[in-house]
């Protein structure tokens, strides 16, 4: 299917060298005419250079990479993926200046993270004081994740510990640094970091990838926060001017992550940027697009969508209430057809139910269940093994690739209650298998299945040719010698998500490299995630970034819940506006909203809601 | 060098050889065109044949036979693996190392993430090859990965790292620059037949418009019809060859015979070069001597370059050619003009050769010389960090141009005159049974006491075991000190290589001084067919005056000694041979051999672990 360009679609195509920003609204084909505009650079330009693709999430990677399969050698002629995964190539391959020696573990998961920060923590006497004297074990849990937020907020912002003022969060970001280090790890914010130290420190490795790509393309650079913003301009430098960045102000959900839609402004001023923009909507119906324009007057589409729409409200009782009267006209759409729709026959995957927070979505997810409709929740968030035995297995796989990870090392001890007496850290193991064969030899439970597991992927640390799939294998076997159900039917669970990773990560692999190290690190990154679910969407309005449904409900709509409780300043409720300008625009052609009059409280009280002032703003109320 | 002939952009700067057949650890740096000499079995094919297996064309996998080989050892170990590294640098038009690849070049993107930067954060590519047991198949194999960091030393292999991030080596990302290796045996009767030679690379798209084919094909086509037409066996064949729709189902009368090919890309592999000498018949380059046919191969690489270059706007392509012995069967004359055309072939070569009449053309900094200790192959270059150009064009000037074959040799003896030029290998072959040639000794006139450096620095760089037999006047003392000091040496009385005569000798006072004036004497006598020479030269020169105006005195005490010695320093030429048969043929046995000439030859001898002959 060619559809041909629109007018301002093909300037921003044919775009040649310097910096561009393009604001473009939801549906104005922004996918198309980024990856249009890559394949014509690379189709066009003269001589030898790459291009470097920026997406917010793997998905969107996914979705360029995609429509962009069929480009000759694309896998070495583009890069495309995350900023975070840009980062982890470049410190994979030259962080040895900022201390990064090969490959970083990636510590992703926030449990882990806060776990780490505590054993950090007491080790040192003034903090274990500190977190001592704290009441009772839920304040202590309030203390770290208070220390934990402040990490993240000097991360986020590119300040290192000596750039602290606050003497207690400097010394515990400090330690938690240190730890990390130790095990050979890095968290996510370091990602941005340790890149943008590298690309300040060492001007010329900053270079090599001006070099290499004559290009960037910045997708949702709405959502750019200072450190991301702060990488692209380190590794333009100071005459590097091929930027092109697409965003949309409007669509600026991030704020709580640092993002803020002023780096677009900047990148105007600081890399003299023309500025095109694409008034258009090529997907939502009429009344989606005035109901949008309701929130923010300046959204306008220069084409009038020959589809009407429609928009209505849905008010029900109570939660459970509104969890019916969604689903029963869910069915009947799915069963009818609705007449603004132009194909008769839907799917299930053509809706997507859209909450404000997750807790707004467990009712409607009870009647899913018991409706037996089937549905998916969450793009964006790490599936984890959910058995003992898979727990263990991804423990041990990540001391095999990394044998320095003391983190890992002790939460398996503790899971496995190893012996005190097995002094691991003061053995040296000059091969890391031997440490983990130790340690399965030492498991009072499944150790040694695990560690057969191990033997059939015929790893080391050269190997480019890792059988995983043996591993997952052996793991089945021990599985179906299993007596109890439950735990068999947990562990192949946990396999079939193993063996999905695996698969996902081959597609994306060239020239046959199957490194279990890399494998980890691509799970950790989140890329390996399978893209296409099946079902209703059942997601925040902040996962469903980026996509479109024919059908899109969204409940909860009460003041408290949409706009949240906690936003009480002009720029908190700006950004409450832009969510739900985002949630609205996900739909195609229909659009539901939906509150319920009353509100169960967790303690039993039952509240009765106020409608959301947006829906007066709406005039739907 | 001439200008722009690195247009490539790239140069393969290093190469660094583990556990390869006889190289056990070698590691050679190479310039745009490298020089391997040494003797044979040094290794020199060996480390062809290791970077042909890395990156060459026509590659393959490295197996258990590719294995080093411990003395003692039956077999290998099974996790002794083979490394091959190689190291690419950006290099300017004429060749010198550059810190980057420029924006827009083609090996940036042909390589990407696997170009990293040293420590300066200059960029480099290293490439390594692993031969290794893979005991999960059971089997060897050869892996090809990029490497993140090449250490400086080559002794730490471990401080060489390679790049996960970067994946292996694909092809495409080698064959642009890989080695077109040419062995000793190669021929264009080979080359013409072999698939994917290239010769077969350059004739099989005659680059023809799809008119000017459809056209030449018709012709073709005419061409074959009134040749069947005419031929009469042809139609004989052709008549029992249609019996096959008998047996196989086809449309009748579809057997045709094509004397000639009918399509065009078919005509190139019968192509044939013929070629005539000044008045003589042409006739195919296939029946030509092999001379001829090795030295076609290499035109051919050289055309299939060029054309390749010529053709591309820009350069995506690094013509390396590993050439083995390009003399042979060739005469010197040829040998020297060959040497010149490889040298000209835009790109790098890598030439083995045993020719002195190539040596001769090359320059001192494109050698790598090759030796074995034990089992062990050693590389030496000459290290130019310390020397001026002047001092290179010295040693290219005075000892290359001129003596080319002294780098093959196994020992070298230094000396200033020209008596003891053609003396002392005649004192050599009586002491050895074999001339000195035939054993790789080469003895040398320096030319003066002031000429000993740049052979010092060549005989040292290389590790040729080298001697000095020296006068021992001040003035020659002074210089050759002078020259040992450079090359390291402060005291020469210490080293037992350097013999030098006593105090203010030279070799003619020295030989009087040791009473062979009996043997001068006949030696002149026969020589001049005279019944008393010296006596006659006597009464002839008495009072005259010699050079530096000083008046000759035959009469005094010492008038015996000084006559002799100013006949054979005016003779020195004529003498020298003479004298040391003279001195040979001394019916005293211990004589024969004066304590000096003894003394050197007795430590080349135990030096070399040379034979001597009975006579000794």
């Amino acid at each position: 299917m060619k559809i041909s360009l629109s007018e301002t679609q093909a300037r921003i195509v044919n775009f040649g060298e310097g910096a561009l920003l393009v604001v473009a609204g939801p549906g104005a084909g922004k996918t198309r005419v980024l990856t249009e505009r890559i394949r014509r650079l690379l189709s066009e330009g003269e001589g030898h250079f790459r291009v470097l693709a920026l997406t917010f999430t793997n998905k969107a990677a996914n979705e360029m990479r995609d429509r962009l399969i069929e480009f000759p050698n694309i896998h070495e002629r583009a890069f495309i993926g995350t900023l975070h995964s840009f980062c982890l190539e470049v410190l994979s391959n030259r962080g040895k200046a900022v201390g990064i020696d090969r490959r970083p573990n990636i510590l992703e998961s926030n449990q882990d993270r806060k776990q780490l920060l505590l054993e950090a923590v007491l080790k040192d006497p003034f903090l274990f004081d500190h977190l001592e004297n704290c009441q009772d074990a839920k304040q202590k849990n309030r203390k770290l994740g208070e220390w934990l937020g402040a990490i993240d907020k000097a991360k986020k912002n590119l300040m290192p510990p000596e750039a602290i003022e606050e003497p207690i969060h400097r010394e515990v970001y400090e330690l938690y640094d240190q730890s990390l280090r130790a095990s050979n790890s890095i968290d996510f914010d370091d990602l941005l970091m340790l890149t943008y130290k590298l690309f300040t420190d060492r001007p010329k490795i900053a270079d090599f990838y001006r070099r290499q790509y004559r290009y960037i393309c910045v997708d949702e650079a709405q959502d750019l926060n200072e450190a991301q913003y702060q990488v692209i301009k380190a590794l333009c430098g100071d005459s590097y001017r091929n930027v092109m960045m697409v965003g949309d102000p409007k669509q600026a959900i991030f704020g709580w992550t640092g993002a803020d839609p002023k780096y677009l402004d900047l990148f105007l001023q600081d890399f003299q940027a023309q500025k095109i923009e694409l008034k258009v909507n090529f997907r939502s119906s009429n009344s989606v697009v005035s109901t949008a324009r309701m929130l923010f007057s300046s959204f306008r589409s220069d084409i009038v969508f020959p589809v009407e729409g429609e928009i209505g409200l849905l008010s029900a009782q109570n939660e459970k209430h509104e969890a019916e009267i969604i689903l029963e006209t869910l069915v009947k759409l799915n069963e009818n057809g609705h007449p603004e729709i132009e194909e008769k026959d839907l799917s299930f995957r053509d809706f997507a139910i859209l909450g404000r927070t997750r807790y707004v979505l467990s009712a409607i997810e009870k009647e899913l269940q018991d409706a037996r409709i089937p549905f998916y929740k969450q793009l964006s968030i790490q599936e984890e093994s959910e058995s003992d035995l898979l727990k263990d297995f991804e423990l041990c796989l990540k001391l095999l690739v990394n044998p320095q990870d003391r983190f890992h090392l002790n939460i398996l001890r503790n899971r496995w209650k190893v012996r005190p007496d097995l002094d691991i850290d003061k053995t040296t193991y000059t091969h890391s298998s031997n440490l983990v064969s130790e340690l399965c030899k030492h498991s009072a439970s499944h150790g040694s299945h695990i560690w057969n597991a191990i033997q059939a992927m015929r790893w080391n640390p050269q190997s480019h040719n890792c059988q995983f799939r043996s591993a997952l294998d052996v793991l089945d076997n021990y599985a179906d010698s299993k007596v109890r159900e439950e735990e068999k039917a947990l562990i192949m669970h946990d396999t079939q998500l193993w063996r999905k990773h695996w698969d996902v990560f081959l597609r994306s692999q060239k020239g046959g490299n199957c490194s279990l190290s890399s494998f980890l690190s691509q799970v950790a990154m989140g890329t390996t995630q399978q893209s296409k679910q099946e079902g209703v969407a059942l997601l925040t309005v902040h996962s469903a970034k980026g996509l479109e449904f024919k059908v899109v409900f969204i409940p909860g709509m009460t003041e408290g819940t949409f706009p949240d409780y906690r936003a009480t300043t002009g720029e908190a409720l700006d950004e409450e506006r832009r969510n739900l300008f985002v949630a609205i625009t996900r739909a195609r052609r229909v659009l539901y909203f939906s509150y319920p009059q009353s509100k169960m409280m967790p303690w039993g009280d039952t509240r009765s809601q106020q409608p959301s002032s947006f829906l007066r703003e709406l005039r739907l109320v | 060098m001439t200008d722009a002939l690195c247009t490539s952009g790239i140069l393969v700067k290093e190469v660094r050889v583990y556990n390869f057949r006889s190289l056990k650890q070698v590691s050679i740096e190479l310039d745009r065109v490298n020089i391997l000499i040494g003797e044979n079995n040094s290794g020199k094919t060996s480390f062809l044949d290791a970077i042909h297996t890395a990156i060459g064309f026509g590659r393959r996998s490295i197996t258990q036979d590719d294995i080093f080989l411990d003395i003692g050892e039956r077999s290998t170990p099974r996790d002794r693996e083979v490394i091959i590294d190689i190291l690419i640098r950006p290099v300017d038009r004429i060749g010198n190392v550059v810190d980057v690849f420029p924006e827009g070049s083609f090996w940036i993107e042909l390589w990407g993430n696997g170009i990293s930067q040293d420590d300066s954060d200059d960029d480099f590519v290293g490439i390594r090859t692993r031969g290794f047991w893979n005991e999960e198949r059971r089997e060897f194999s050869t892996e090809r990965q990029f490497l993140q960091s090449w250490s400086k030393d080559p002794d730490k292999l471990e401080d060489s790292r390679v790049k996960e991030v970067a994946g292996t080596v694909s092809t495409r990302q080698l064959e642009p620059m890989a080695l077109y290796l040419m062995d000793a045996k190669r021929d264009i009767q080979d080359e013409i037949y072999k698939k994917g030679s290239f010769w077969n690379k350059l004739v099989s798209d005659f680059d023809l418009t799809d008119e000017e084919v459809s056209l030449l094909e018709e012709k073709l086509l005419n061409l074959n019809d009134e040749i069947s037409g005419k031929c009469q066996v042809l139609q004989h064949v052709q008549g029992f060859l249609s019996d096959i729709d008998k047996t196989i189902s086809c449309e009748r009368g579809s057997i045709k015979i094509d004397p000639i090919p009918r399509s065009i890309r078919n005509l190139s592999k019968g192509s044939d070069i013929n070629f005539a000498t000044l008045g003589a018949q042409s006739f195919p380059l296939s029946k030509h001597g092999m001379g001829t046919r090795s030295l076609a191969v290499l035109l051919t690489f050289r055309a299939y370059m060029t054309w390749q270059q010529g053709n591309l706007s820009e350069n995506r392509i690094h013509p390396f050619l590993g050439l083995e012995e390009p003399e042979s069967h060739l005469h010197p004359q040829a040998q020297r003009a060959l040497f010149k055309q490889t040298e000209e072939i835009p790109g790098q070569c890598i030439v083995s050769t045993h020719s002195p009449y190539i040596a001769s053309q090359a320059k001192i900094a494109q050698f790598r010389h090759f030796r074995k200790e034990q089992s062990q192959t050693i590389v030496t270059q000459i290290d130019t960090s310390s020397l001026s150009g002047e001092d290179i064009r010295k040693i290219d000037r005075m000892v290359m141009n001129t003596r080319g074959d002294l780098l093959y040799a196994r020992g070298i003896v230094l000396f200033e005159g020209e008596t003891e030029e053609q003396a002392l290998p005649e004192f050599g072959r009586q002491y050895f049974g074999l001339l000195p040639n035939a054993l790789g000794l080469s003895f040398i006139g320096v030319g003066g006491a002031g000429n000993y450096l740049p052979f010092l620095r060549l005989a040292s760089s290389f590790s040729i075991p080298w001697y000095i037999f020296s006068d021992a006047e001040q003035d020659p003392l002074r210089k050759l000190s002078s020259a040992l000091n450079q090359v390291g040496i402060s005291d020469y009385s210490s080293e037992s290589n350097i013999i030098v005569l006593n105090s203010e000798q030279n070799f003619e006072s020295y030989l009087i001084d040791e009473n062979y004036d009996d043997a001068i004497k006949s030696m002149l006598d026969s020589f001049h067919n005279m019944q008393d020479f010296l006596g006659d030269y006597k009464t002839r020169m008495h009072g005259q005056r010699k050079k530096r105006n000083v008046i000759r005195d035959y009469q005094c005490p010492n008038g015996d000694r000084n006559a002799l010695m100013d006949i054979l320093s005016e003779g020195k030429t004529q003498y020298g041979l003479p004298l040391a048969q003279s001195i040979l043929n001394l019916t005293d046995q211990s004589r024969r051999f004066p304590g000096k000439i003894k003394q050197l030859l007795d430590k080349i001898a135990d030096d070399l672990s040379l034979s001597r002959s009975s006579e000794v």
